[in-house]
């Protein structure tokens, strides 16, 4: 399905801005590296599940990252917006070349991680801008990717019991009926 | 009863809650805020900020009732956030930065409850209308409008579902096993309410022809004034 319905997108714009509340509300700065990327890979994986729109996580990643850079959330500025478009590319590119993708944990979990994994590319860009030293800043990177791995399959290990209940009651779309 | 024959009139808004600001300027400098509090980092450029937030405060007038709901929120997370700060490094060396923090994360929230209170939705897509396409400004708009209406929705779902019996309180996860109640109590009810809403709001836009035209009209009175 290419169309999205004004009700779609009313959707995902909450998804993106639960997902910016919830970043809020845990940004406690434990020293726990990547555990905000639990609820990015949580919420875009969610999105994707229950709209039948191929683009529909990049489009809530895209609208939290614009919100995230208005309200100034963030480090980066107008860079927060990547922060969110890049694992939202890799969910929808998952979900692209795997149509079962939301009914397995498994694959759940490995896409999560995918999408934490963009987390370096991020990291390494901040880096890099703010003048850090290269060799510096790949170790650093590669830190951030691996604990937003972890975090992101966490997150998305959540997403298939909340479809499955969801098809259960009926409320999302029939086109998402899970396949054998 | 309603009266079909008397000319529909938009009653004016009230002096005291029409905004001083515009809603582009109040968006602006919500970002200036916000981001400025992400980077401070000394107790001084803090205070400088809460001084700048109580004037923003005074300035665009929020309604009571939403901002007292926010001051709940941020002093219970503020305790949430010193407490472990206090258990993790201790009385002498988590103290000061856990309340440095909850300041932080006060200051960072306050800026987006006031611009979030005090704007109306319409003004607020207009002012985001110059910067993204008016159908994308809508959504924007409305789901960052509808967002305390949501956050009261999800918590009369968590009592609901804690009363039920559902093992969902902050200690109860600490444990794993509690994590799929969690999933099954409240992260799906929750998702079912935002369709929910999210139909409510599509059908009332379609009845007042929203996407007919690419450019979005708005009712004359809720123009945005010139700045």
């Amino acid at each position: 399905m290419n169309q999205l319905t004004l009700k779609d997108s009313l959707f995902l714009g909450f998804c993106a801005a639960l997902l910016l509340i919830s970043k809020a509300a845990f940004r406690w700065h434990l020293g726990i590296s990547g555990h905000a990327m639990l609820f990015t890979t949580f919420f875009l994986l969610l999105a994707r599940g229950c709209v039948p729109f191929r683009g529909a996580a990049s489009v809530t990643g895209l609208l939290a990252g614009i919100t995230a850079a208005l309200l100034g959330m963030g480090k980066g500025g107008p860079l927060v917006v990547a922060k969110f478009l890049l694992p939202a590319l890799a969910i929808d590119l998952g979900a692209l070349l795997l149509p079962w993708l939301f009914g397995s944990f498994l694959l759940c979990a490995l896409v999560g991680a995918a999408a934490g994994a963009t987390k370096f590319f991020g990291t390494a860009v901040v880096d890099l801008l703010v003048g850090m030293d290269p060799s510096i800043v790949w170790r650093h990177a590669f830190i951030e990717a691996a604990a937003a791995l972890v975090f992101g399959a966490v997150g998305a290990l959540g997403v298939p019991p909340v479809l499955r209940r969801l098809r259960a009651y009926g409320v999302i779309h029939p086109e998402l009926k899970e396949v054998p | 009863m309603l009266r079909f024959n008397r000319p529909l009139q938009r009653q004016p808004e009230k002096a005291g809650h029409q905004p001083v600001l515009s809603a582009g300027v109040a968006l602006s400098l919500c970002f200036v805020l916000s981001l400025a509090a992400v980077l401070a980092r000394s107790w001084p450029a803090l205070a400088g900020l809460g001084l700048a937030n109580l004037l923003l405060l005074l300035v665009h007038r929020p309604e009571r009732k939403v901002l007292l709901r926010g001051a709940r929120l941020c002093l219970w997370q503020s305790a949430v956030v010193t407490g472990l700060y206090l258990l993790r490094f201790g009385v002498a060396d988590g103290l000061l930065p856990g309340l440095q923090v909850s300041g932080q994360l006060l200051l960072i929230f306050l800026p987006g409850l006031i611009l979030l209170s005090g704007a109306s939705g319409n003004r607020l897509a207009q002012a985001l209308g110059k910067l993204l396409p008016a159908r994308s400004a809508f959504v924007l708009a409305t789901s960052l409008k509808f967002l305390p209406m949501l956050v009261t929705e999800i918590a009369s779902i968590y009592e609901a579902q804690r009363l039920r019996g559902a093992k969902i309180r902050p200690r109860d996860l600490l444990w794993p096993g509690h994590w799929s109640d969690l999933l099954h109590c409240l992260a799906a009810p929750v998702v079912v309410r935002v369709l929910e809403i999210a139909d409510n709001i599509a059908c009332a836009a379609r009845t007042r022809e929203f996407g007919r035209f690419p450019d979005r009209t708005c009712w004359p009175g809720d123009q945005e004034s010139a700045p």
